[in-house]
């Protein structure tokens, strides 16, 4: 059962009473305590509206009402004033006969001044009983309607305004009982007599009687600050564009948190949309909050949170799936827009004319501008339950405010889609999943094996390799067959070197960092032994790391021939751009081509080189190459131009066999490859410790691991494949 | 630290850093790859200027009388219009210079290709059908033998390369002559057998720097260890 | 037509240089000699070039405001040092020549060895991607070379036949490299044909 709590004594009062059982004094004649609040500060008005969570800092009314109502009279303005000496005057005597549920108040007879749409009530036209009123009331409020079996239905969010709208539907005329009125009226009653702004006996009047349909809003009548408090909450209330002027399933979210998460289903089961057809044409009636109102919000402390949300302003509560961020195809249907605006703005909105609040209302009451849209809303679904203002909806704010403040609004992510926005949709996802579907078991199947497949060559090839290099085994057996070509490389460097005249070799290092310790091993030998012969070398290079690797292998093969001068008998050319077109320039003129050493010194007129104008004056032409482009290079561009002078070859291993065409046609005179050529090499010329045998081991063991891996590997396979053909067979 | 340990210790945690490629991809491979690439472009950019275009083009320039060097302004104004091919807008004033360079570079190409290649491996084709030096049947029937399996297989291949089609009555049949694709079916035998000794090559090239950076990991930790 | 000066300087240069090579006459020869001499320094010039264009590319990319590519900066550095370097100590200096053998050498070097493991990795698997006889071909040939290439039956040297039969499977590859390198060479030989008959303009971009 419901209670009336007595804003002078406090003490609990039943429903139906107008006069406190204890202190006798009215139950609803309670103007000073809105009065007696400070105007200047609106929170702490709005506060009293609350109804805060503890009945001693409800309102200070309720704490203290004798001081406050006698300090809050020299503060009262005179309009206020005037409301109360005219209350005084028509208020209800206090024995009259507490309202029953069923009938309307008695201000409803004075049909002369009455709008239209009051008449109407009378009639009982358009407030039609909530029985029948069911069907076209939309489901968020039949839901609110049947939360009386929650364990604790949310209270909806209060603030003032929107009580209007809301009278023709939640009139307690009938039906009245489908309510679960002592839910709602747990948390509205203990607030709602007390923290009455104004004298609500006299309300009806006041509203019903005195609204002058031309008269300036400005006008300082008597009864103007009762209709503009009421014109104001119309006005701030149903701001336009807002709430009603979208479908009503968009607003869902808007809802207390219970109900909603109840209805979080598929977009098809939303509740429909009202239409605008079953609501009455003025509750379309809206109007945006101004902007002083908006200004005005940001003084309260609930204001930024407020402000953030997103029904708190017009624009935001407009649906997330907004046109600009949908694709092409989605917006080319002919579904309903999403932004509906305009098909929602009621067509009988100019039945109530617009009422116009003053400033210093204005300035009072700032809550409806912080979020005018969401505590609206919420404000609609909130039916008083005691007092003259019973079963009116929305008149007075609740604590929920507060509370629904507390928690972020959840937005929804449902799409209300069209069966053609389906279709694309489904397709799109086909397309989709069908390219992951080809994609994903190939990478399965695939990398880890071969990750790990690598993984396990690398380590044993690692291991296999630095175990013979620390141990020397020495089960490798040096090459006793030597490759044809590598004598005949042999027979010409002993040749040249047992001259008479120690010989000059144009040297044309040729290889990159990458095999240089392949080339290195191999070349240290050959070097030697023309060291050995005192040869002139004169290094060139058509790579750019050519000059830096030459002085490092005359670095390291100087070592073994301590008698070998270097410095006088190595010479640098350096490097050379251009490719096969500088080799032809070489060929043609080497004095302009490489003019200078390294060290910029002019080179054609050293001691080695003296006397020499082509390439040709060279005894002996050693390239060393890893790269078979630029060999064929040498032997297309220089060769020629050299006349008898061999051309002899180091290579790597990699381009021996595109070499070996050239050895058999005889333009490559005698050739090394590789760390096999160059065993051999040493095998001729009977080196005991060239750098090639300290490799020799790890080489050996290293090829013959690769080519064991490799035929158990196509052995695997080959297997493998051979089964699952006949399997498949 | 002397210079020299300096250098052995970055070129130790530089092969150590690359090596672990093997393990998968990492940033700190990544970043030594950004590193190389940075610093051979210095190097090669050095390279180029004290060693081609100081001492051929900009010392002559600067050094001696115009008169004397006249035939290098061409040059000279080439080259700087090869550096408007830096600008997408005014590349095309860089467009001379490449043609120069194209147009010597297809000249070398074409005499280097044919007085180089062409004619001596054609030489070298028929070389081992000159039997007059050999003494011995059995060697000449070696030689002769060898020498028809490299004609054979230079020819072969040969085939295996060539993508003409057939025409009939003016027209393009989409196949090749028979002649052509039993000669290029062989072809491809031998083609076989060279990649794979190319690959063979390649396997063994790596193998050997591989051992070589061991061996080098090896030579620097030694002395640490002992 | 496309290009005309251009067309025409690369038609003339490249017609004089080749007919310096054949026909070996003054002034046809020295001036061969001048516009290959031209050519290597325009090629110097290009080298130049290209190395700018790398730097802008990776300056673009360090610079860019989404998706920036911080080792980038690394590159630019390392060549702002090594650039910086080098034209303060010339190339020929000792400690610019170790940029080279103490940190190119060891980066490709390492890059090679790694090269050893994924080609290892690539022949085992070669069944599982790959069938038909000229893959078979193929591997047989390279297990082939390898084991030769080892050297393990190079030091057989008193088996009788071994050596003719070595000859002999060494003699193979030649045949399908020399057609290779013919083939290269006509290849070569078509292209620049093209240049000097002005049908291809690889200049003219």
């Amino acid at each position: 059962m419901s209670e009336i709590i007595c804003p002078y004594c406090g003490s609990t009062n039943t429903i139906d009473a107008l006069t406190c059982l204890s202190c006798n004094k009215s139950l609803y004649d309670d103007v000073e305590t809105p009065a007696g609040l400070p105007q200047q500060d609106g929170m702490e008005w709005l506060n009293t509206f609350r109804g805060l969570e503890s009945d001693s800092n409800a309102s200070p009314s309720t704490a203290e009402p004798g001081s406050e109502s006698a300090d809050a009279e020299s503060e009262v303005p005179e309009w206020l004033a005037r409301i109360r000496a005219r209350k005084v005057e028509e208020a209800p005597p206090p024995e009259e006969e507490p309202l029953e549920p069923d009938e309307l108040p008695s201000f409803i007879n004075q049909d002369a001044d009455l709008p239209d749409w009051i008449k109407e009530i009378k009639s009982g036209d358009i407030p039609q009983p909530l029985e029948e009123n069911t069907d076209n009331i939309p489901d968020w409020l039949k839901s609110l309607a049947g939360e009386d079996n929650l364990p604790s239905p949310p209270a909806p969010s209060a603030m003032p305004g929107i009580s209007l709208p809301d009278i023709p539907n939640d009139l307690p005329v009938e039906g009245l009982d489908e309510f679960n009125f002592e839910a709602l009226t747990e948390k509205a009653s203990p607030i709602g007599p007390v923290d009455l702004p104004v004298d609500t006996s006299e309300l009806p009047d006041d509203l019903f009687d005195d609204i002058p349909a031309d008269q300036p809003p400005s006008a300082p009548d008597i009864d103007r600050p009762d209709l503009d408090w009421l014109d104001e909450r119309i006005e701030t209330g149903i701001p336009r564009g807002g709430p009603l002027a979208q479908p009503l399933d968009e607003l869902e979210w808007l809802n207390p948190p219970t109900t909603k998460q109840t209805e979080l289903s598929p977009s098809t089961e939303e509740p429909e949309p009202a239409e605008p057809a079953q609501l009455p044409d003025w509750m379309f009636e809206s109007v945006e909050p101004t902007a002083d109102e908006i200004a005005e919000s940001a003084k309260f402390d609930f204001a930024a949170p407020g402000s953030s949300l997103p029904g708190s302003g017009d624009e935001e509560l407009i649906s997330p799936l907004q046109e600009e961020g949908l694709p092409d195809w989605l917006l080319d249907d002919e579904a309903a827009p999403l932004v509906p605006g305009t098909e929602y703005l009621p067509e009988g909105s100019s039945d109530i004319e617009e009422a116009q609040m003053p400033g210093w209302l204005h300035a009072m009451r700032p809550v409806e501008a912080a979020a005018p849209n969401l505590i609206a809303s919420e404000e609609e679904n909130r039916i008083e339950a005691s007092g003259p203002l019973a079963g009116y909806q929305g008149v007075l704010p609740g604590h929920g405010v507060v509370t629904h403040y507390s928690k972020p609004p959840v937005y929804s992510a449902r799409m209300q889609v069209t069966d053609k926005q389906r279709i694309y949709a489904t397709l799109f996802e086909t397309l989709i999943a069908d390219e992951t579907r080809v994609g994903a078991p190939a990478a399965a199947n695939t990398t880890t094996p071969q990750l790990v497949l690598r993984l396990v060559v690398g380590l044993l090839m690692v291991i296999a390799l630095l175990g013979v290099l620390i141990l020397q085994p020495g089960f490798a057996v040096f090459p006793t067959l030597v490759p044809p070509e590598s004598v005949a490389f042999y027979d010409t460097v002993q040749t040249l070197t047992a001259a008479a005249t120690p010989p000059r070799v144009l040297v044309a290092l040729d290889y990159d960092p990458s095999l240089s310790g392949e080339l290195r091993t191999i070349s240290t030998s050959v070097l030697e032994d023309w060291m050995a012969g005192n040869s002139g070398l004169a290094f060139v290079s058509i790579s750019p790391t050519g000059p830096a690797l030459a002085a490092e292998l005359v670095t390291a093969a100087a070592v073994q021939s301590p008698a070998y001068i270097s410095a006088e008998r190595v010479i640098n050319l350096g490097y050379l751009p251009g490719g096969a077109s500088a080799l032809a320039a070489l060929a043609n003129d080497p004095t302009r081509t490489a003019p200078t050493t390294m060290d910029g010194l002019s080179a054609w007129d050293s001691l080695l080189l003296q006397g020499m104008t082509a390439v040709s004056d060279f005894d002996a032409i050693l390239l060393l190459t890893d790269n078979t482009e630029n060999s064929r290079a040498w032997i297309e561009q220089v060769k020629p131009a050299a006349g008898n002078a061999p051309l002899l070859v180091i290579s790597s291993a990699q381009v021996a066999p595109a070499l070996q065409p050239y050895v058999q046609s005889g333009q490559i005179t005698g050739m090394v490859a590789g760390f096999m050529g160059g065993a051999a090499y040493e095998q001729l010329t009977q080196s005991p410790s060239g750098p090639v045998r300290g490799y020799w081991d790890a080489y050996q063991g290293g090829m013959l691991l690769i080519a064991a891996l490799m035929f158990i590997g196509a052995v695997v396979f080959g297997i493998k494949k051979f089964v699952r053909r006949n399997k498949k067979a | 630290m002397a210079p020299d340990l300096l250098w052995t210790f970055i070129a130790f945690f530089l092969t150590i850093l690359v090596l672990s490629y093997v393990m998968g991809d990492n940033a700190l491979f990544r970043l030594v790859m950004m590193v190389f690439v940075g610093i051979s472009a210095g190097y090669a950019a050095v390279l180029i200027f004290y060693q081609v275009l100081m001492p051929r083009l900009i010392t002559p320039l600067v050094t001696t009388p115009l008169a004397a060097n006249t035939a290098l302004v061409i040059p000279a104004v080439l080259g700087v219009l090869l550096l408007f091919k830096l600008s997408p807008r005014l590349s095309i004033l860089g467009n001379p210079s490449m043609a120069l360079l194209t147009g010597v570079g297809a000249a070398v190409a074409i005499g280097g290709a044919v007085t180089g290649t062409l004619f001596g491996q054609i030489s070298g084709t028929i070389s081992p059908f000159e039997l007059s030096g050999l003494s011995s049947a059995g060697s000449v029937i070696s030689q002769l033998f060898g020498g028809i399996v490299l004609l054979a297989g230079t020819v072969c291949s040969l085939a295996y390369f060539h993508f003409g089609a057939r025409k009939k009555n003016g027209e393009n049949t989409g196949s090749q002559p028979v002649l052509i694709q039993i000669l290029a079916r062989i072809g491809q035998i031998f083609i076989a057998i060279t990649l794979g000794a190319l690959f063979a090559g390649v396997l063994a090239a790596s193998l050997a720097a591989l051992i070589e950076r061991l061996d080098f990991l090896i030579n620097v930790l030694k002395p640490l260890i002992s | 037509m496309r290009a005309p000066l251009s067309t025409a300087i690369a038609i003339g240069a490249g017609i004089i240089t080749l007919l310096g090579l054949f026909i070996p006459v003054e002034p046809i020869t020295s001036l061969r000699g001048r516009l290959i001499e031209w050519a290597v320094l325009l090629a110097g010039v290009a080298g130049l070039v290209a190395i700018v264009h790398l730097l802008s590319v990776h300056w673009r990319k360090m610079t860019a405001r989404r998706n920036k590519n911080i080792p980038s900066a690394f590159l630019l550095i390392a060549f702002a040092l090594t650039f910086a370097a080098g034209m303060v100590l010339k190339p020929g200096h000792p400690s610019m020549q170790k940029i080279v053998t103490h940190i190119q050498v060891p980066i490709e070097a390492s890059l090679m060895g790694v090269l050893a493991v994924t080609l290892t990795v690539a022949a085992i698997r070669l069944f599982q991607r790959r069938s038909g006889w000229m893959s078979f071909l193929f591997a047989v040939s390279a297990f082939v070379f390898l084991i030769i290439g080892s050297g393990l039956l190079s030091s057989s040297a008193n088996i009788p036949v071994l050596k003719d039969i070595l000859a002999a499977v060494n003699a193979l590859p030649v045949a399908g490299a020399r057609g290779i390198l013919i083939g290269i060479a006509l290849g070569s030989l078509t292209t620049g044909l093209r240049v000097l008959l002005g049908t291809d303009r690889p200049y003219s971009g």
